[in-house]
Formats: structure tokens, C-alpha cells, sequence
């Protein structure tokens, strides 16, 4: 402690100030009794009686002004009452006393860090000194206006609570009085402003003189704190409780797997067969353009084919045009030759539909005299070539028909000159068969000319030797010259 | 008729608060701008500054 005279700080138990010689017999009782007081003023305050803490503390401060804890209780108490610049003064003196180490410091940053709230409270104390003067004027019902405000934005308010009260109780509304009341004595349990307004209201309401049931309570609990303590009871398990939960979830789970579940699964089937189905249209639709297009591909295919042999034809008449020895004359009187059949087939076709393809022999026999001449100019084209074998054919094969069998009639005729040009003809379009070289030789004989005859004989022997015709010819040859 | 109804006493002694004088105990609290001026005005003497006025009393007088 400090020596109350020189200030000193002294040590414990010490009679005499050491730097002053001051007794500190009365300081340190005084101190004592301070402590004392503080001591019964914070009891107090922990069971909320925040009055009667005010006076033991404020006791305590008048026995020593320096006591720290108390000063700091107190600025507390007054803060928790709603009292807020009280609470301020009674800290910002206890940090006077002691600038080190004081509790005081985290009190003030605590209301000073949120501004708006200090404000806030500053606003009730406001309005409650507001509804004070117009209680006091008589305008009840602004007062009552102004002290709800400040209630509700600081509910532990005790005077606008008690005041409010009491405008409450003056209106006869005693429930609401009551309300307010009962909020103010759980902040401060034994005011003694709030158990007297609450005696008065319980004698309102029970005129007949019964004490209420309130009143009973509030009689032997005076002094009992606000927030009394609940019998005791051993804490059970809650078995009900386990149950419920447990059967809560089978039945859920009951639930989703009866209604949710299929109906999950039949969406999800749906979109899979949605899905599918498109895959199989496409599919399709695919395979729909694959075979167009093998269809295609094989359509190319074949037009390449036919592009790669005209190519390969126009590259031989290319090469065939550029040769030299290219007998430009022939190949044009073939290809003059040729045209010229179209008609003579005609001729030919409608001479042996009425039964008289002799008529045409001369043209034929002609023609395929022409075709002889030309044989070389027509085969220097492929194209010219096959035109002309098939040509050749045709008309070879009728000469050598018709001529051997008119050759033959005339021969018969007796008609050897005339027998001998038809027969020609037939041997030189390929008709060297025995029959058509026995009749030619035979022809030539009888008209005089034994050298064409001997020559056809010799032909006959020479081919078909051992044959009729060959010895028939042997005994031509042997009455020869 | 407040002043008539909060006057009365009923027979048997009950009591009956005063309107009037329970408004008056109210007193105005202490805004923010009124810190300053309530520290300054706060009477910091205890019962240990009273003795020492009464002991130098007695040494004046001595």
C-alpha cells in the first residue's frame, strides 16, 4: 500500500510509513475496511444484486479512494445498469490512480472500439432523459413513445424500465408495468424501486388482500438472485430421443428408396433410351451414307476404268498419229469403205428377207473386193481394225455362201465362164474349202484355162490330201496338157 | 383524478405509491458530452483525507 501522506509505496504490515514516519495504523484499517466492503459489494454483484453492490462499493471507495478493484466493480455495475458515461468516469479515475496495469484500460477500449454501439447507448440516455421531462410535463404517452425506444435498443436499462413502469401503473396497465418490471429485476434482482412498484402492482391485482403466488416468491426470495437454480435432476439418456432419430432415418431412407429411387432410375432409363435411340438413327443414317457412297465409289471406279483406257487409246492414236510411216491415204479410203456398209447391210438385210440374197451378190462380191484393198489402211487404228474384222465377217460369210452355191448352179448350167467369177469370189473371201476349189479348177478347165486349173487342183491336193476331192482333182490334173 | 386515485388510502392501510413523488426520485443520467464535467466534479475525498484535514486542523490550531 502507499502511505496515504507522502504517497510511498510501503510494504505489507508495515506501522510507519518508511520515507515520512506517518502512522499507518488508520490507513490500514481504513484499507481493511475498504477490502471489506469490496468484498461484500462483489457478492453482491455476482448474484445481480447490482444496488445493493453499488453501496457496498461505493462504502468502499469512501474508506479508500484509491481501492482499483472496487472503482473498476463499480464502473461496471453502472454500465451493466445502462449507465454507460457513469461507468466511463468512475474507469477513467481508476486509471488516474493507477496509469499501469489496470483492468480499466480493457473496460474503455472495450466501449470505445464500437463507436457505433456507444453511440447507441448514448441515444438511449437521450431519450430517456427525453421521456423524463415529458413525464414531467404530463405528456404521458411521448414519454411512454420515447422510454420503449430506448428499451429496445437497450433492454437492460433499468430507469427507462422503472420509469416506464410507472407511467404504466399510473395509466392502470399493470400487466405491461409488470413486464417491464420483471425485466429490471433480472438485471438487478433487488432493486428496491423495482420490488416496491412490483408490491404495489401485485396489491392492484389482488385487491382482496390474498397475497399472489408472485408475491409468496418475491417474500422469502427477496434478496435472491433473479436467475434462481433449477432442482436438481440427474441427467437420463434421452432413449426416446435415440429412437425417434434412428427411426427417422429408416423411414427416410424407407421413403427414397420407394418413391425417389424408381423414379430416378425410370429418368435415367429414359434419357438412356432417348440416347440411344438417336445413336441408332444416326447409325443409320450412316451406314445409309456408306453404301451410297460405296455405291459412288464403285460408280468412279468404273468411269476410271473407262477414263484410263480412252486414255490409253488416245495415247495410241497419239503415238500412232506421230509415227512417220502412218499411211494417212489407206486409213481414210478404209474408213470410206467401211461407212459405206451401212447401206449395203440394209440392202442385204431386206434382200434376205424376201428370200433373194442373190440379188446382191454382185454388191456383196464388190464390196468385199473393197474391203480386201483396204484391209491394210483399216487395221492401222484399233478401232478401225475391229470394225473392219467385223465387217470382213459378215460380208465373207455371205460371199462364200452365195457365191460357192450360184457358182455352182451356173457350173451345173454348163455356164463355166460365167461360174468362174462367183466362185473366185468365194475362194478369195476365205471359201478354200475342197468343194470350192475342186468346182473353180473344174470351172477354169471346161472354160479353156488349164493353168488357172491346174493351180486350184494343185491347191486341193495339196490341202486336203487323201481326200475325194484331192484324187478327183489327180484325174483333172492327169487329162491336162 | 390520477392525483385523486394515487392519493387515496384504502381502508386497512394499504399502501399506494405517489405518483408525484416517485416521478421526482427519477433523475436525468449522465450523457457523453456530460463525462467530462462529472469527472471533474467527482469528489474523490475519503474517509483518510478527512482525518488528515482534521489532524492539520488540530496542528493550526495548536
Amino acid at each position: 500500500m502507499n502511505c496515504p501522506k507522502c504517497g510511498f509505496e510501503m510494504g505489507r504490515n508495515r506501522r510507519y510509513c518508511e520515507q515520512c514516519g506517518a502512522d499507518m495504523a488508520v490507513a490500514m484499517r481504513l484499507c481493511r475496511l475498504s477490502n471489506r466492503y469490496y468484498n461484500e459489494g462483489l457478492a453482491r454483484a455476482k448474484v445481480r444484486d447490482l444496488s445493493g453492490a453499488i453501496l457496498m462499493l461505493k462504502k468502499s471507495l469512501e474508506n479508500n479512494k484509491r481501492n482499483i478493484e472496487a472503482r473498476n466493480l463499480l464502473g461496471l455495475v453502472y454500465y451493466e445498469m445502462g449507465e454507460p458515461v457513469v461507468a466511463l468516469s468512475e474507469w477513467i479515475i481508476s486509471k488516474h490512480f493507477q496509469p499501469e496495469n489496470n483492468r480499466a484500460d480493457y473496460f474503455i477500449e472495450k466501449v470505445q472500439s464500437n463507436p457505433a454501439k456507444l453511440d447507441a447507448v448514448n441515444q438511449t440516455v437521450k431519450k430517456y432523459n427525453q421521456a423524463l421531462t415529458y413525464a414531467k410535463q404530463g405528456s404521458d404517452d411521448l414519454a411512454m413513445l420515447q422510454l420503449r425506444k430506448a428499451i429496445s435498443i437497450n433492454p437492460g436499462y433499468i430507469r427507462a424500465l422503472q420509469l416506464l413502469a410507472l407511467l404504466y401503473m399510473k395509466n392502470g396497465e399493470y400487466e405491461k408495468a409488470k413486464r417491464c418490471l420483471v425485466r429490471a429485476q433480472k438485471t438487478d434482482v433487488a432493486n428496491t424501486t423495482t420490488l416496491s412498484y412490483l408490491a404495489e402492482i401485485n396489491l392492484q391485482l389482488n385487491p382482496d388482500g390474498q397475497p399472489a403466488r408472485q408475491e409468496k416468491k418475491v417474500e422469502g426470495m427477496s434478496y435472491q438472485p433473479a436467475v434462481t437454480g433449477v432442482a436438481y435432476r440427474e441427467d437420463k439418456p434421452n432413449y426416446i430421443a435415440f429412437i425417434t432419430f434412428f427411426a427417422g432415418i429408416i423411414i427416410g431412407i424407407a421413403v427414397l428408396y420407394w418413391l425417389v429411387v424408381p423414379t430416378v432410375r425410370s429418368d435415367i432409363k429414359a434419357k438412356y433410351t432417348a440416347q440411344e435411340r438417336d445413336y441408332g438413327a444416326e447409325s443409320a443414317a450412316y451406314t445409309a451414307r456408306i453404301s451410297v457412297l460405296e455405291n459412288e465409289k464403285t460408280d468412279l471406279t468404273d468411269k476410271l476404268k473407262l477414263a484410263e483406257n480412252k486414255i490409253a487409246e488416245l495415247e495410241s492414236e497419239i503415238e500412232e498419229a506421230t509415227d512417220a510411216e502412218f499411211d494417212a491415204a489407206g486409213y481414210e479410203q478404209a474408213v470410206f469403205v467401211l461407212m459405206e456398209y451401212d447401206a449395203l447391210a440394209e440392202k442385204v438385210k431386206e434382200a434376205e428377207e424376201d428370200e433373194k440374197p442373190l440379188t446382191v451378190l454382185d454388191d456383196l462380191i464388190s464390196y468385199g473386193e473393197k474391203l480386201l484393198a483396204c484391209e491394210n489402211g483399216a487395221l492401222l487404228r484399233k478401232k478401225t481394225g475391229d470394225l473392219y474384222k467385223e465387217v470382213y465377217s459378215e460380208v465373207s460369210e455371205r460371199v462364200r455362201d452365195y457365191g460357192y452355191e450360184h457358182g455352182h448352179d451356173l457350173y451345173n448350167d454348163k455356164k463355166y465362164a460365167e461360174a468362174v467369177p462367183y466362185l473366185l469370189a468365194a475362194y478369195r473371201m476365205g471359201g478354200s474349202d475342197a468343194d470350192t476349189l475342186y468346182f473353180l479348177g473344174r470351172s477354169y478347165q471346161r472354160d479353156g484355162d488349164e493353168d488357172n486349173a491346174r493351180v486350184y487342183f494343185q491347191m486341193l491336193v495339196n490341202k486336203y490330201p487323201g481326200s475325194e476331192r484331192a484324187e478327183m482333182a489327180h484325174q483333172c490334173m492327169d487329162g491336162l496338157n | 383524478m390520477n392525483r385523486l386515485f394515487w392519493n387515496l388510502y384504502k381502508a386497512g392501510g394499504k399502501r399506494m405509491l405517489n405518483y408525484e413523488e416517485e416521478l421526482a426520485k427519477f433523475q436525468p443520467s449522465l450523457e457523453i458530452d456530460q463525462a467530462e464535467e462529472a469527472i471533474m466534479n467527482n469528489d474523490l475525498t475519503d474517509l483518510s483525507d478527512l482525518l488528515e484535514q482534521v489532524v492539520s486542523g488540530k496542528k493550526e490550531r495548536r
